[in-house]
């Protein structure tokens, strides 16, 4: 004996005829004891039978002559399609587009990151070899000072052991410049050194 | 000798088949079979006369787009429904939209719907006119899977097997829905009256 449930569940089978012999003997079955399933069985079965009588709709007069304009008009727009020939940016699919952009969007960003970060912004980034140039020279030692020889008496020289005589080419200003009184006092103070150790 | 079949006893298999062969008026013929066919159901899913005539015209219009794409793995009325069906889900679909931005604006879901008026006795067209308008009332309140179910099943009589296959579902989820929608369609009646 089926319930009400399993009457609702399988009522469709029931109106359609695809119960077998069995099923529909326990279906009836349960027809006769319950008259809520009998009254719903009988308001689908008449639902449906409405539904198959509908008034039917027929296509209007000139849907035929519409079909055959449709037709044509597609039929003309293809042949010009394929007539169209060499490149065109409208054949390029849409999704090409997103795609470049997308490459060049990593492109810039890989470019950005490849930069060194103590880098100030908009310093030029000059090669390792040109920043050592570019560096203070390292400090040479100086070299020593050879002693100071005096020049071989020759038959030109002067009979009397008298001071050069300044040469009057020499300007005043030359000899009394700063610059040349240090070098004066740093020649004479390497004379003594090479003299004490003589 | 054989006596050569009339073109009106082919199958529509046999038609189609001659269309992909080239046989301009083989289409002539599937427009002739199944253009009133295709209209009302077309019209029981979006109840407006003149856009289940779109419908069905770019059914048509695919149809000699794509007659190579017809295998005769299933029967030639499946695969024309199923555009159908298709065709006439996307304008529910666009028109569902069109709602969301003009909801101020009646769509033709919230117009009268202009029902046929057949050849019957005054008091009975009558009858039959308010329980045919009821009944669309009631169906226009089921979600989209069971009213395509119940079109197809109690309107154009197709098959379980054809229907599964227009909707692609299977036998048993396809009977099982039109169970379900039947009861609910009852249910929507009692409601509406």
């Amino acid at each position: 004996m089926i319930s009400c449930y399993q009457f609702k569940n399988q009522i469709s089978l029931y109106i359609d005829d695809e119960m077998n012999f069995q099923k529909r003997t326990e279906f009836e079955g349960h027809l006769e004891t319950c008259p809520n399933c009998k009254k719903l069985l009988g308001a689908i079965t008449a639902t449906k039978a409405r539904m198959h009588n509908f008034n039917t709709l027929s296509v209007s007069a000139g849907f035929y002559t519409n079909l055959q304009n449709r037709i044509l008009a597609d039929r003309n727009a293809r042949i010009r399609a394929a007539r169209q020939k060499g490149f065109s940016f409208h054949k390029i699919p849409s999704f090409a587009y997103g795609f470049a952009a997308a490459f060049l969007a990593v492109v810039v960003v890989f470019m950005f990151m490849k930069t060194p970060p103590n880098a100030q912004p908009g310093a030029l980034q000059l090669p390792v070899a040109q920043q050592q140039i570019q560096k203070a020279p390292p400090a040479i030692p100086e070299a020593p000072v050879p002693p100071v020889v005096q020049a071989p008496q020759t038959r030109y020289a002067a009979t009397t052991q008298s001071p050069a005589k300044e040469d009057s080419s020499v300007t005043g200003d030359a000899l009394n410049s700063p610059q040349h009184k240090e070098n004066l006092q740093d020649l004479q103070q390497r004379i003594k050194t090479v003299k004490d150790q003589n | 000798m054989e006596k050569p079949k009339s073109k009106y006893t082919f199958t529509d298999e046999e038609v189609i088949q001659r269309f992909q062969a080239g046989d301009e008026e083989a289409f002539s013929e599937i427009v002739r079979r199944y253009s009133n066919r295709l209209l009302n159901f077309a019209f029981r899913f979006v109840l407006d006369r003149e856009e289940a005539e779109d419908v069905v015209q770019d059914t048509f219009l695919k149809v000699y787009q794509n007659r190579h794409a017809y295998r005769e793995i299933a029967k030639f009325s499946t695969w024309i429904y199923t555009i159908t069906a298709n065709l006439a889900k996307t304008i529910l679909r666009k028109r569902r939209n069109r709602k969301l931005f003009y909801f101020s604006r009646l769509g033709p879901e919230e117009k009268d719907i202009d029902f046929p008026s057949g050849d019957a006795r005054p008091g009975q067209q009558t009858e039959d006119q308010y329980d045919e308008h009821m009944i669309h009332l009631a169906m226009k309140k089921l979600p989209e899977h069971f009213r395509t179910a119940i079109i197809l099943r109690d309107i154009q009589e197709l098959s379980y097997e054809e229907i599964s296959n227009i909707i692609g579902a299977p036998l048993g989820t396809v009977k099982s829905r039109i169970n379900r929608a039947r009861l609910k369609l009852q249910e929507e009646l009692i409601q509406i009256k």
